[in-house]
Parts: structure tokens; C-alpha cells; sequence
């Protein structure tokens, strides 16, 4: 579980701290910094996977416009999925240059219950890089490239299985911002993560289907109740690599098997089908598995109808209680507000033109439901 | 010109009031943002009860944010009683819920309506009205209020001598609210 995260001068977060629970909501006006969070915990992940170049991930325009210093700091911390109560942390410097718009990495630290596994500072023109062994003995001192995370750039060893741990669970990070009209049918290949879009949702399907082969059991019981004549998913080959998402229906009542079937692609379904297909993908993927993940989604109530909300959310509930899958989320919907936001809710709010800050919400005792104290921007205590 | 809100809330039987009530403090200079509307769903019922059952969550919400700058426009209809029942009706749901009475300086107006706010609009567009008859309902509501809502603007609170004593004491509830 992600359980903190800290973000100084980037975009609108300035000296910006948040505890993280297994389901949390956060919520605020329009350019509030919610998606900023998100967008630095997607960052993040792509910068330890070793995916994206410092410059890719911070460039010098995301420096908060109204402070003066040129380094930007990121802090997160994370469950051991492998060791109860250990956590791992993980600290990122970046150094901007204003002038030729160019950055580098100053620092960078990775811990495992405050005891070192990895760290990197500049030492003049070089970034120096100190190793250490799983029982926390220091290794071998490396230069390593400072538009890299040497974090990624480290192999799997016997020695240091802790890192390799944290890099896994990291890759397990998903920060999805749903647009189902740019989702596809049609997959060349597998991939193991989502993209921040989702559009390639068929070929992040095409991976789990075939790595849990028990997903269509859990998922296709899921997807009956919001398509009525609903029947199965299937991956039918196009081509040498490609495969196309069908989506099979039968005619006639729900409860009458023997309807005629018949088939769609799945970029013929609508947008909110796109959507609701994704969701509960999603859910299906990560109930009943060992494996721990955190599920960042921004408005993922987009394009779904408003009695398939309340359904999806119980189901993310029940899986944040009974799985390891940790579930943040950004609505402006009343459903979730109305649902979420006195448990788990957080308000995030700036002051105009200022800093971003996270505030608990109150349950103010007066009657109102929640979406109506958040209309009126009075929700937080 | 009128103090600064950052919200004030009507809370209403119908779209007919809101639209009055609605377009009066958009004349007095309230913007879009902050005003508030919380208006009785249609076909529930009784939507005078609504107001009357919501009156006291609205009243708690507005004393846990005494520092916010915020307000409340109450409105409901007088239909059969008189002002002064309608204004016991309100106090009385405030007690039951162990809730102080308004205070004076509290910014909460109260606007009852005699018989209704069709009254109201009948009189400002220029008819001779009085508070016992119902008067028509109007089906375009939103072009009727707004000349009714224009004209109590400019009117409130020098020019209502021949008003209807329920609106004239609606007046003195709104200038009270935003002086």
C-alpha cells in the first residue's frame, strides 16, 4: 500500500504531504492539484521502472511558478508486500536549470525501514551512487547517469532482492484517466501495465488473461448485471501478433440462454460500456491475488451511467477491505461524495493562486449529505 | 452596495420562488457562485413541508460556518395561515431539533409569501392584489419573474407603501440580510 506521499515544487504542490489509506477519495474544485497527485505517483512509477528520462518525467515548466527554487523533491512511502509492517522509501531530488530549460537527478534515495538500500547524491559534475546488500551493508560506490533512476538501472541479484521487490510493487502502480474514445479493439501485443488513457486497455487484457487464466470466471458474472444478453469476452487473432477484443451477446431476455448469439468489436460497444468493461476488468484482476496493488483513478465515473455507479463503487470497497488492492480515487461525483467522502475523503484545496493542501473531511452533524456541503466548497472540517 | 457573500443559500418550495429570489440577489449584485439553491424535489409531497424539515440542517450548517461570510434565504408560502404562524411553524422545527431561535443578527432571511409567490409577482407587474385570493400560477416562470424580481430590486425598501404587508416584510428580512 502506498501510504504517504511528498511533493515540493511541482506544479501547484508546494511542501505538499498526504497519508494514504487503502481507499481513499480525494476531492476539490477545478485545478485544486488532484490530478497533480496522480500525475506524480504515475511519474514516479515510470521513473523507478526505468521507463522514462528524468527530463521525460519533470520537465522544467512542471517547477511551481510561483517559487524560486530549482529543485524539486518527491517522497513516497510504501508497504513491503513482502514483510508485514516494513515499509519501503523512496526519495527523488530533481535539479532544474531554468535558463536552458534541462534537469538532472541531485539526489536519490531508497530505504527499507529507514535503513538504506540505495543512494545517490552529485558530487560536482557526477551523480554518486552508494549500494547496499539486502542486510544493509554497504556495497561498491558506481557513478550512474543523472538523467536516469539508478534505482532502474540496478539488476536483480541475490543481494538485493529488497530493491527488486520495490521496483516490482511499483510497476504494480496503475494511474489510469479513462477517454474511452481513444480505446481500440485491436492489441499487437501484451503489455503488463495501463496506460495513463487506458487506450491500451486490449493489450493490458490480452496480459492478464493470459497470465490468471480464472479471470473470466470473476469477470464475466461482473459484467452480466450492468449488459443485459452480456455472454463473453474473447481474443481472436488479426493478423500475425494482433488480436481484436469481441464482446459476445445473446439476444433476447438475460435469463433465456438458448438467444441467438451474436458479436461486437469491442470499439463498436459505447463509451460508458468502454468504460464499464475496463472497470471491472480491473476489479476482476486484482481481487483474489497475492500480489498487492494501488489503483489510482481520476474520474472514473466518467461516461457511466448513474445506476451503474453505486454498484461498481461497493465492489471497489469490498475489494480495498478483503484484497491488497488499494483503490485512490478523484471524483466530483455526488455518488462517490455521498458514499466516501466522511470515511475516507480528503479535500484538497488551494489558496487563490497559492499551494495546494489537503484537508480532512468533517462530518459536520447537520444534515446535509456531503455532495451539498461540497457544492458549496464546505465539506472539509 | 450589499455585503459580501461568499455563499448564500435559498432554500425553497419551487422554481418559482427560486426564480424571484433567485434573480433579486443576482440584481443586488450576488454572482453565479455564490448563491445556492436547494429547492423542494417536485412531486414529493407537501413542499412547504420540505422547507420546514430542511430549515433547521440549513440553520446548523450556517452556525458551523459563523465565520464564512455565507447566508440563508428561507422561503415558504403562507397558503392558508398568516405570516406570523408560518414564522412559529420555522421556530418551532428549529427547537425541535435543539436548535437556538434565529438571532437578529444572524444572516438568515425568512420570506413567507401571503397567500403565495404568485402574490407577489401579480403585485409587482402591476396588479391590484390582496393576500387572501390565489392568483394564477405563472407557466413561463422564468419571464414573469424577472421583470417582478427587477421591480422589487429598484423598489425594496423606499417605494413598497401599497405593497402587500407580506412582501413589504419580506423586504425588511432581505435589506436586514444584506446590509
Amino acid at each position: 500500500m502506498l501510504r504517504r506521499l511528498y511533493v515540493d515544487n511541482y506544479k501547484s504542490l508546494v511542501n505538499f504531504d498526504l497519508e494514504l489509506k487503502p481507499l481513499v477519495l480525494l476531492m476539490g474544485p477545478n485545478g485544486s492539484g488532484k490530478s497533480s497527485v496522480f500525475e506524480v505517483i504515475g511519474l514516479l512509477r515510470d521513473f523507478v521502472g526505468g521507463e522514462r528520462s528524468i527530463a521525460e518525467c519533470f520537465c522544467t515548466s512542471s517547477l511551481t511558478r510561483w517559487q524560486r527554487g530549482n529543485v524539486q523533491t518527491f517522497a513516497l512511502t510504501l508497504a513491503d508486500p513482502t514483510e508485514p509492517d516494513a515499509v519501503f522509501g523512496y526519495t527523488l531530488e530533481v535539479e532544474h536549470e531554468r535558463i536552458h530549460r534541462v534537469c538532472r537527478v541531485k539526489a536519490e534515495r531508497l530505504t527499507h525501514n529507514g535503513k538504506p538500500l540505495y543512494e545517490s547524491h552529485l558530487d560536482g559534475a557526477e551523480l554518486r551512487a552508494a549500494l547496499y546488500r539486502d542486510n544493509y551493508s554497504r556495497g561498491p560506490d558506481v557513478l550512474v547517469d543523472w538523467t536516469r533512476s539508478g534505482v532502474a538501472s540496478l539488476q536483480p541479484r541475490q543481494d538485493n532482492q529488497r530493491l527488486t521487490t520495490f521496483k516490482g510493487r511499483m510497476r504494480r502502480v496503475f494511474v489510469i484517466r479513462i477517454d474511452p474514445f481513444r480505446m481500440g479493439a485491436r492489441s499487437e501485443g501484451e503489455s503488463d501495465t495501463l496506460s495513463l488513457d487506458s487506450t491500451n486497455f486490449v493489450s493490458w487484457f490480452r496480459h492478464v488473461s493470459q497470465s490468471d487464466l480464472m479471470l473470466p470466471s470473476r469477470l464475466v458474472p461482473l459484467l452480466r448485471e450492468p449488459f443485459p444478453g452480456f455472454d463473453s469476452l474473447r481474443l481472436v487473432p488479426d493478423g500475425q501478433d494482433a488480436k481484436l477484443l469481441m464482446v459476445k451477446f445473446r439476444s433476447g431476455s438475460p435469463e433465456d440462454l438458448r438467444g441467438e448469439p451474436y458479436e461486437c468489436r469491442f470499439d463498436e460497444l459505447s463509451e460508458g460500456q468502454r468504460v464499464l468493461i475496463l472497470l471491472y476488468s480491473l476489479l476482476s484482476a486484482f481481487t483474489d491475488t497475492r500480489d498487492a496493488y494501488t489503483l489510482c483513478m481520476d474520474e472514473p465515473d466518467n461516461f457511466v451511467a448513474l445506476r451503474e455507479i453505486q454498484p461498481w463503487l461497493h465492489a471497489v470497497m469490498e475489494n480495498a477491505e478483503t484484497s491488497q488492492c488499494q483503490a485512490l480515487l478523484i471524483s466530483h461525483h455526488p455518488e462517490l461524495i455521498n458514499e466516501l467522502a466522511i470515511t475516507h475523503g480528503l479535500w484538497v484545496e488551494r489558496a487563490p493562486g497559492g499551494d495546494a493542501r489537503a484537508m480532512p473531511v468533517g462530518d459536520d452533524q447537520t444534515g446535509l449529505s456531503p455532495s451539498e456541503l461540497a457544492a458549496r466548497g464546505w465539506l472539509h472540517a | 452596495m450589499p455585503r459580501r457573500f461568499s455563499l448564500v443559500v435559498i432554500l425553497c418550495e419551487d422554481r418559482q420562488q427560486e426564480c424571484f429570489v433567485y434573480r433579486y440577489l443576482r440584481h443586488k449584485g450576488l454572482s453565479r457562485h455564490s448563491i445556492r439553491v436547494r429547492k423542494a424535489p417536485s412531486g414529493k409531497g407537501a413542499a412547504e413541508q420540505y422547507v420546514r424539515r430542511e430549515y433547521p440542517s440549513e440553520v446548523m450548517t450556517l452556525r458551523a460556518r459563523s465565520g464564512s461570510s455565507a447566508g440563508l434565504v428561507a422561503v415558504i408560502d403562507a397558503d392558508g395561515l398568516s405570516v406570523e404562524d408560518r414564522l412559529n411553524q420555522l421556530a418551532a422545527s428549529l427547537n425541535d431539533a435543539s436548535q437556538p431561535p434565529r438571532q437578529p443578527q444572524e444572516p438568515i432571511a425568512l420570506l413567507i409569501p401571503k397567500r403565495n409567490i404568485e402574490t407577489w409577482i401579480h403585485h409587482l407587474l402591476g396588479q391590484s392584489v390582496n393576500e387572501d385570493d390565489q392568483y394564477p400560477k405563472f407557466f413561463d416562470e422564468q419571464r414573469k419573474c424577472e421583470p417582478a424580481a427587477r421591480a422589487f430590486a429598484e423598489r425594496c425598501p423606499n417605494n413598497l407603501d401599497d405593497a402587500p404587508p407580506s412582501l413589504q416584510a419580506g423586504c425588511v428580512e432581505l435589506v436586514h440580510l444584506l446590509r
